[in-house]
């Protein structure tokens, strides 16, 4: 059994994913979404070309009660 | 005579507080222009006469006792219809939605009714602000078209006249889309210049709110109205508003404006490519100092923008996807659905990314004001195209065609003007846009302005 990656996500694959995600994925979903997502993912592998370092994620959170809605 | 459905939001202003023309004449025009093309464009999902005639009444009522407003007052405009207003559905253009009715108005729709607007009608949006065509709706230009999206409702009834602004909102170009392709100004101000409480949430992170109007004048007008701090909007910054009106009437004399060397111009109709140049040559001309820029991460900006808006997206509609998974158009629940399949982990990848991103166009920024690129890389494309041929065996799918040039300013934040600079031989319109540094819409305005009133493109109306 190989350990590398597979290129593209196959249509059953989705139904392990959809199970974690607790989304219902009939087999014609799964053949819809499956070469979406496999572009998707595909379009993300950009992100690592580049290094990171320390660098934090722009998400940030003010703990001041001010202004709460 | 021109008409009035012909004119800019500001012209018509100047002639309501003159007292030459009632809000209820240019209400009834522009209610009258909608019959007159919806037929052939549907650019409304509801078009609100009896309440927009009355507001318009309310606002003839208060002018003749002297209580003018300002300039928006007595204009009819337009509204997404993924913003709040009270008492109206906002369908979102979704069947999912089809019931979700407004209680009180979004924060820009009770700025603009403070201001004295009148609202004519909700414009469609593509479902859910969730792509760039907009299915429902035509273009004006060429009604085998589509009209951009997702505020293609809002760009097709401002460019036939049936309002003089309209709302849209911007998450990968879905105010500067429709804006370039119905020929029309579309502004996306800078992230948290403008408050998004209220209008339906596509990616809280990338999602910005702004007008689409005639001319760029027109457009600051809007953004007096529509500017300031909100504490019910997370991403609303604490920054005071300033008067956009005052960038109008200036020249472009030492303005620094960057002409990427990457990014921009690659895969660009050739069309587009010469009309966005020749802007550019006319502002060298009129002494604005034109430099070199290279995009920095260009290769990631399409990963960051799709590795954000559709986990966010995904869980905006979470529950609503497993209620009604039917409901929604087929190409939106495929993203719904894959963006509930995407590690984490890349959502937080990108987050770190785009801070590089951050500092690193704050670098490319050093020396320069603005940047001027095509706003799209191609004209309006056919109804159903799927697909733009750029020769050599590279062929795109149009959604990436419409949003890699409008992303950097959503994954930036950057304000970015779209203005119209030129048609196509087939009668399409083209557009550049001027991406100016953080808060720094009024030095956009003041570029796009003065192109404005070197040049006509903008007062070119379609025949519909």
């Amino acid at each position: 059994m190989s350990d590398s990656v597979p290129e593209q996500i196959e249509p059953s694959e989705l139904l392990v994913l959809g199970r974690a995600a607790r989304l219902e994925l009939t087999s014609d979903r799964r053949a819809v979404v499956a070469p979406a997502l496999d572009g998707i993912l595909g379009l993300l592998d950009a992100l690592d070309a580049v290094d990171l370092g320390e660098t934090p994620p722009t998400n940030s959170f003010d703990p001041r009660w001010r202004d709460l809605p | 005579m021109t008409a009035l459905t012909d004119m800019s939001l500001r012209s018509v202003a100047a002639k309501i507080r003159s007292g030459e023309v009632s809000p209820v004449d240019v209400t009834r025009e522009c209610l009258d222009r909608a019959t007159a093309t919806e037929p052939r464009l549907n650019a409304f999902s509801c078009i609100l006469a009896d309440s927009a005639m009355a507001e318009a009444r309310a606002a003839e009522a208060e002018i003749s006792a002297g209580a003018w407003r300002g300039e928006l007052h007595g204009i009819p405009v337009g509204i997404k219809e993924l913003y709040d207003v009270a008492g109206v559905p906002t369908t979102s253009s979704s069947k999912v939605r089809e019931n979700w009715s407004a209680q009180t108005d979004s924060a820009s729709v009770a700025q603009l009714r403070e201001a004295g607007a009148v609202i004519l009608g909700k414009t469609h949006t593509h479902e859910f602000a969730y792509g760039i065509s907009t299915p429902n709706t035509r273009n004006p230009w060429n009604t085998g078209c589509i009209p951009g999206g997702s505020s293609g409702g809002s760009g097709a009834s401002v460019a036939v006249g049936s309002t003089f602004m309209a709302m849209g909102s911007d998450t990968g170009g879905s105010i500067r889309i429709p804006a370039a392709v119905c020929g029309t100004v579309g502004l996306k101000p800078t992230f948290g210049r403008c408050s998004r409480a209220g209008v339906t949430s596509l990616s809280w992170s990338l999602d910005h709110v702004g007008p689409l109007t005639r001319t760029v004048a027109d457009a600051a007008v809007c953004l007096n109205a529509l500017a300031g701090y909100d504490p019910r909007d997370p991403g609303s910054v604490d920054i005071p508003a300033e008067d956009y009106t005052a960038a109008l009437g200036q020249d472009v004399r030492g303005l620094r404006i960057g002409v990427p060397t990457n990014y921009y111009f690659d895969r660009c109709d050739a069309e587009v490519e010469a009309a966005v140049r020749a802007a550019i040559d006319l502002f060298a001309a009129e002494g604005a100092v034109i430099s070199d820029v290279e995009i920095p991460y260009a290769d990631q900006i399409m990963s960051v923008e799709f590795a954000l808006c559709l986990p966010e997206a995904s869980e905006y509609h979470r529950l609503m996807l497993r209620d009604d998974p039917d409901l929604y158009t087929e190409d939106v629940r495929t993203f719904l659905e894959a963006g509930e399949l995407m590690p984490a982990t890349r959502y937080i990848q990108a987050l770190r990314v785009r801070q590089l991103m951050q500092r690193a166009w704050a670098k490319a920024y050093e020396d320069i004001d603005l940047i001027v690129a095509p706003a799209v890389p191609s004209p309006a494309t056919r109804v159903g195209q799927e697909t733009v041929d750029w020769g050599n065996g590279a062929i795109e799918p149009v959604t990436p065609v419409f949003v890699r040039l409008s992303a950097p300013a959503n994954v930036t934040g950057l304000p970015s003007i779209a203005t119209p600079c030129g048609f196509t031989e087939a009668g399409l319109p083209v557009a550049f846009q001027a991406i100016a540094r953080p808060f720094g819409e009024a030095t956009s305005i003041r570029l796009c302005d003065a192109y404005q009133r070197m040049t006509d493109w903008g007062e070119r109306r379609p025949a519909l």
